[in-house]
């Protein structure tokens, strides 16, 4: 027993010694937590999005409105023709491009089925298959809306049918915080960082 | 010229001499990139999934049919009325559990709402957004039947008048290791050439070799081009085994130019270098050296360099401090010129500040280097 706390009070000189390693210890810790439990995020919201709409209508604009309102998408940026959009994707300046062609009002208006086109860059492939699922949710909303609107105009009966309404209860973490499931890593790679004092390949420590 | 190849022979000699560290340098980022390369896969399918029915109707049924038809969930369980489903999730044999109360057919044949619950282990947000996307989708599909159904029997078109028409570019698989690999190659290179240059000179200081050094007919740039050039070499050795790896294992290609790629990796490497050489003028153990490092290359390499988290959604003041890691710049050139085929052209800011970056790294090392000779 007093040999152990003789090896014990030794380490602790021996430490206490190495000025330059005691911040490194005590402090690098510290100031790592914060920095990186900031940077461990890996939510999918406002995801860059360039816009390509040719159409310039209410009915375009609406739809632009929708995906804006949803809060999943940020308008980085404008252009003509679809071809921009890939210059965007490549610098990795936006991530999406949606592209509204010409006649998409006329489409909607009429019965003709109208379709808008999305640029997925699917390198970063689980955020954009968040987005992708974000995106496909307010175009098929947007869709029931305009199929609703059109059949009252119709003066249909108004539909009965009944729909499966998912509710979700999300355990542990209900708020999907990504943060809560990633910090905890963080933490324990910054102190498997702090117990290796010394290199595995030198040859005197 | 000529003590310049003195200084990296002698280098070169004393790696030889230490095959160990060698293998280590090496190695070990192949072998990291295996490991970390099947273990990092942000990939979801087959989540085990239970389901509980009570309402056990016909529309019941084809609710269940569409969730186990599908290749993202397996089922597992099917826990009868009353059981207890928390303990399911509890004691992790399922991932998701979905329940559909009673009357649910009746419900929908009424032209009601259905609520049906799906009790989910959020622990990993990740994937269990990614798992709620999934059922989000199934369950709509499911009523767009229903709705297709209703029109039919009054007779009329019961399409969707709207149509998302998706187009993927890159990684059309949506595979998530595409993506991950530029990133470990970022990741490993920079703690490798950090380390191993901030060692070697430490080494020098630690057995008193350094002194020699000093004394000898050098000059600064001499001895600091010397000590690195060696590891510029292995390193690139080590950057060739991990992108043969990568091809072999996990199918990442590279389609954009070869030689962009070659000038790129020697760019980053040339800033990482720098970085070694300016924490072994700081350090003065071989400890030290290797303790600052590690925390000073690979922690911002992996958390602040989008390899995994994305930049754009952390705080301002931290996208200011991510401007300082140079991983931040290489893994955009190094995805662009893997994943989407492109050249070094397309991204000369971030050429720029890797330049930037090696030349602020390395004149700040000289200039501590000299300092001390004066």
């Amino acid at each position: 027993m007093r040999v152990l706390w003789r090896v014990i009070v030794k380490e602790f000189l021996q430490i206490r010694r190495d000025r330059k390693m005691i911040p490194v210890i005590f402090v690098a810790p510290i100031v790592q937590i914060t920095v990186f439990g900031f940077a461990v995020n890996t939510d999918v919201t406002n995801v860059p999005t360039v816009l390509v709409d040719q159409d310039r209508s209410a009915s375009s604009r609406e739809l632009v409105y929708r995906f804006v309102e949803s809060g999943y998408f940020e308008i980085v940026g404008g252009g003509e023709r679809a071809a921009e959009v890939d210059r965007w994707l490549v610098t990795s300046r936006a991530q999406l491009g949606l592209v509204i062609g010409q006649g998409f009002a006329a489409a909607l208006a009429s019965s003709r089925p109208a379709a808008v086109q999305l640029i997925v860059d699917g390198s970063d492939a689980s955020s954009a298959n968040v987005a992708l699922g974000y995106a496909s949710s307010v175009t098929r909303e947007f869709g029931a809306l305009v199929q609703e609107r059109r059949l009252r105009a119709a003066g249909a009966p108004p539909l009965a049918v009944g729909q499966a309404v998912l509710v979700p209860r999300v355990f542990y973490n209900p708020d999907l915080k990504s943060r809560w499931f990633y910090v905890p890593a963080v933490l324990a790679m910054i102190l498997s960082c702090a117990r290796r004092r010394s290199a595995p390949w030198s040859s005197s420590s | 010229m000529k003590r310049l190849r003195a200084v990296v022979l002698k280098e070169v000699r004393q790696v030889r001499r230490d095959p160990f560290s060698l293998i280590m340098l090496i190695a070990l980022p192949a072998f990291m990139l295996v490991l970390y390369g099947f273990a990092l896969n942000f990939d979801v399918r087959h989540v085990r999934l239970a389901v509980q029915d009570r309402d056990r109707s016909a529309a019941s049924r084809e609710l269940v049919a569409s969730f186990t038809h599908s290749s993202y969930f397996d089922l597992v369980a099917t826990p009868a009325a009353g059981d207890d489903l928390n303990a399911l999730l509890e004691r992790r044999v399922a991932w998701a559990v979905l329940a559909i109360p009673e009357g649910h057919g009746r419900d929908l044949a009424a032209g009601r709402a259905a609520p049906v619950q799906l009790l989910l282990d959020g622990a990993d947000s990740t994937t269990a957004q990614t798992v709620l996307g999934y059922a989000r989708a199934l369950v709509s599909e499911q009523n767009a039947s229903l709705v297709e159904a209703a029109l039919a029997r009054q007779g009329r078109r019961a399409e969707l008048p709207l149509a998302l028409e998706p187009r993927i570019l890159f990684n059309p698989e949506l595979e998530s290791t595409q993506f991950l690999v530029p990133g470990l190659i970022g990741f490993l290179l920079m703690l490798t050439a950090v380390l191993s240059t901030a060692l070697s000179v430490v080494r020098e200081k630690e057995r008193g070799t350094m002194e020699q050094l000093r004394v000898a007919p050098l000059r600064t740039w001499e001895l600091i081009l010397g000590k690195t050039i060696p590891y510029l070499g292995i390193s690139l050795v080590a950057t060739f085994i991990i992108l043969l790896a990568a091809r072999g294992l996990f199918g990442v290609e590279i389609r954009g130019p070869h030689l962009d790629l070659l000038v790129a990796v020697l760019l980053y490497l040339f800033g990482a270098l720098g970085f070694g050489l300016l924490i072994s003028t700081i350090a003065d153990t071989q400890a030290l050296a290797f303790q600052a490092g590690l925390i000073a290359s690979m922690l911002p390499a992996i958390l602040l360099s989008g390899f995994i988290f994305q930049i754009r959604i952390m705080p301002a003041w931290l996208q200011v401090v991510s401007y300082m890691v140079p991983a931040r710049y290489f893994l955009v050139i190094l995805r662009g010129i893997i994943l989407k085929g492109e050249g070094l052209a397309s991204y000369w800011p971030q050429v720029g500040a890797l330049v930037l970056y090696g030349v602020a790294t390395v004149a700040l090392a000289s200039a501590r280097l000299a300092r001390r000779e004066a």
